[in-house]
């Protein structure tokens, strides 16, 4: 290899190290780094006094960008302007209101990034850039310190605005001045003594706990109601199922009693047709009996009646023939009397006045003793009359009182009580309508219609009797046996002519 | 290859040596020589390896042609005219390199008139709250103070820079006038529904 080919080899390769080395000569900062290169003279200023002064601009900071340094007449530093964990913990500070309490927190710190920030920084800490952790830990936790004497634990809790402004202001103080910048500070734990922070929140545990128990009692409270509601529904359907059995059973019942009545109804209604029967028979017993009234009794009557009424008009008619006769003669007498008063003249007349007046005193004496006898005739008879009257008057009254208290009486009855009474009376009242013809030995019919008139009458008098003891209890007996008899009583009774049969019974006994 | 030519190599390599260490070590030997201007290391190294590699193509050039003295003085006259040159313009890359520019480096008066919001609120005026202003790309954090109480997200202007961490803001929110006040009607108003 020629020298000049070594030559022009090595010449190129010099131009390109003496390149390189003059560029390795710019140092560039990384983004978290700042360089500080000294060694520069700074500008120098001379004032009015003509005091000279020089200023900071031969120390040249330089962040994040890219720095000539020239060796042995320059220096570079650096300062890592990355951001330090610091964890900050004190213990039994005492808080505004006198509550001691344990504090940790953990404060970001790094080196401020402004130009006079990285100068003092690096004035303190540029060769121990280790400390500033310590260094800070313990700063800051004086400064906690004073913060957490200046706020209650509530604020210190819950203000972050206030607590922020202190960690400022203390921040302001200590740090700023060695040109570091607290990022943030936060706390990540406070304890106090005893049991101030567990009462803090024990009115809302408490509100929490009463209104939980509350909820829980309204929700009880509302299902208790429900279910309550429920039973009730089903007491309800419960009765109305009751009701409803309890109507079956009635009808299950009646039909029972029904079925059960069935027998002893036909048999009424076949004791019925027998009193029917017997009715009959008394009807024309009764019928009988009023004939031989009729012809025994009532025409003998008339027929005396007629007899004396005709002596009577003819007694009357004589009377009054006499009468006149007599007054005839008399007012001939008088007339002769007069004719010869009037002959005879005065004496006469003063004889027959004086007769007159005899006579008119006798009469008038005689007026008056009548008047007499009639009137105590007459006093005799109204005392008489008004003690029949009075009598009268008792009797009815009790009579009506007994009345109405057997009506009371069979009101209170049912109408079965009556029903079973009167079919006990019934035959009573036949046997008593019949009893006239029992009395008899011999019948002897005097009538047309033969032998049918004793049962009319029989059938009468016991009409008559229903009848009366209608009257007398109050008791529509006849509606009743027409209801026994399953037909509603028409109440029409066929009367008899005329009452008065001899053996019928004024009452029904009801306690025979 | 004779002497003469392999010395001037050697000077030359040595200097190539030299740059090599200090490229790849860093600047060995702080003596004083490497110091800004002709003596630094970088002139000095092109000097020599300039001067050494043209000096050695020149005498081996020239080893036929002339005898040892004056093929020596050529060889020297020949490595200097090559080496000043590269000397120079090694000197003059530094120092064009020593006045090149560096991004500003952000000072408390940079602050003076940026803009921010309010991140924690200003309670009182001697309480400090905390500002983020944003200035030539940086996001920063300050604490902040304030004549009036600012409640957060308020707008503000950087008014005073009393230390290297807090600022002195004023706010900037739009505060709407005051509705006008309402003339009072003579007739009191009536309920009526438009």
């Amino acid at each position: 290899m020629s020298p000049v080919i070594i030559a022009v080899i090595g010449s190129a390769v010099l131009i390109v190290l003496v390149v390189l080395l003059i560029l390795s000569r710019i140092k560039v900062a990384g983004p978290n780094q700042a360089f500080l290169v000294t060694g520069a003279k700074g500008r120098s200023t001379t004032n009015a006094a003509g005091q000279v002064s020089t200023d900071m601009s031969g120390q040249k900071v330089v962040m994040g960008a890219s720095v000539f340094v020239l060796p042995v007449v320059q220096k570079l530093h650096k300062i890592d302007l990355s951001s330090r964990r610091i964890p900050v913990g004190i213990r039994g500070a005492v808080s505004k209101l006198g509550v001691k309490c344990d504090l940790e927190g953990v404060a970001i710190v790094k080196v401020g990034g402004s130009q006079d920030s990285i100068r003092a920084a690096a004035q303190r800490f540029l060769n121990q850039q280790s400390g500033i952790d310590v260094f800070t830990s313990e700063v800051l936790s004086g400064a906690l310190r004073s913060i957490v004497g200046r706020l209650s634990i509530e604020e210190i809790i819950r203000d972050r605005a206030a607590f922020a402004s202190a960690v400022a202001e203390e921040a302001e103080a200590s740090l700023t001045g060695q040109g570091l910048v607290l990022d943030t500070f936060q706390l990540q734990d406070i304890a106090a003594e005893g049991s101030y922070l567990a009462d803090l929140g024990r009115p809302e545990a408490a509100r929490v706990v009463k209104e939980a128990a509350i909820a829980e009692a309204r929700a009880q409270q509302a299902a208790q109601q429900e279910s309550l509601l429920a039973q009730e529904a089903i007491a309800i359907s419960q009765r109305q199922l009751s009701l409803k059995q309890a109507e079956i059973n009635a009808e299950i019942d009646a039909a029972k009693a029904a079925a059960a009545a069935a027998g002893p109804i036909a048999k009424a209604a076949q004791d019925q047709r027998v009193l029917q029967e017997q009715e009959k028979v008394a009807q024309a017993t009764s019928a009988l009996t009023e004939r031989q009234l009729d012809t025994q009794v009532r025409r003998p009557a008339d027929a005396d009646r007629y007899r004396i009424e005709q002596q009577a008009e003819g007694s009357k008619n004589a009377v009054i023939a006499k009468a006149e006769a007599d007054r005839q003669a008399t007012i001939a007498g008088a007339q002769a009397a007069a004719e010869q008063a009037r002959l005879s003249g005065e004496g006469e007349r003063a004889r027959r006045s004086a007769l007159a007046d005899a006579e008119a005193i006798e009469g008038a004496k005689k007026g008056e003793a009548e008047q007499r006898r009639r009137t105590s005739i007459a006093a005799a008879v109204e005392a008489e009359g008004a003690a029949d009257a009075s009598a009268i008057l008792a009797r009815g009254t009790a009579e009506a009182e007994a009345m109405d208290k057997r009506a009371k009486a069979f009101a209170t009855y049912g109408e079965a009580a009556v029903l079973d009474l009167l079919v006990k009376v019934l035959p009573e009242i036949v046997r008593s309508a019949s009893e006239p013809l029992a009395n008899v030995d011999k019948i002897s019919i005097i009538s047309t219609e033969g032998a049918s008139d004793l049962s009319k009458t029989v059938a009468a008098n016991v009409a008559l009797g229903l009848e009366m003891s209608s009257d007398l209890t109050g008791v529509d007996i006849r509606a009743l046996l027409g209801k026994l008899g399953g037909q509603a009583g028409t109440g029409t009774v066929d009367k008899p002519a005329a009452a008065g049969t001899n053996g019928r019974p004024s009452t029904i006994d009801i306690n025979h | 290859m004779d002497t003469m030519t392999l010395t001037f190599l050697v000077v030359g390599g040595l200097s190539l040596v030299l740059l090599l260490i200090s490229v790849v070590i860093g600047d060995v030997g702080h003596f004083a020589a490497d110091a800004d201007g002709p003596f630094s290391l970088p002139a000095l190294a092109a000097f020599l390896g300039g001067g050494g590699f043209a000096g050695g193509a020149a005498a081996s050039l020239l080893a036929d042609r002339l005898d040892d003295t004056p093929r020596l003085l050529a060889a020297l006259g020949v490595g200097t005219v090559v080496a000043l040159p590269l000397a120079f313009g090694a000197l003059r890359l530094m120092s064009g390199l020593m006045r090149m520019r560096t991004d500003e480096t952000l000072t408390g008066a940079g602050l003076l008139g940026s803009h921010g919001v309010v991140v924690t609120a200003i309670t009182t005026p001697t309480s400090f709250g905390e500002v983020r202003l944003t200035i030539g790309g940086h996001t920063l954090k300050y604490y902040a103070r304030s004549q009036h109480p600012l409640p957060v997200g308020t707008p503000v202007y950087v008014v005073d820079v009393p230390s290297e961490t807090s600022v002195e803001v004023v706010s900037t929110a739009y505060d709407p006038p005051a509705p006008p006040i309402a003339p009072l009607s003579d007739h009191p108003r009536s309920h009526e529904p438009d």
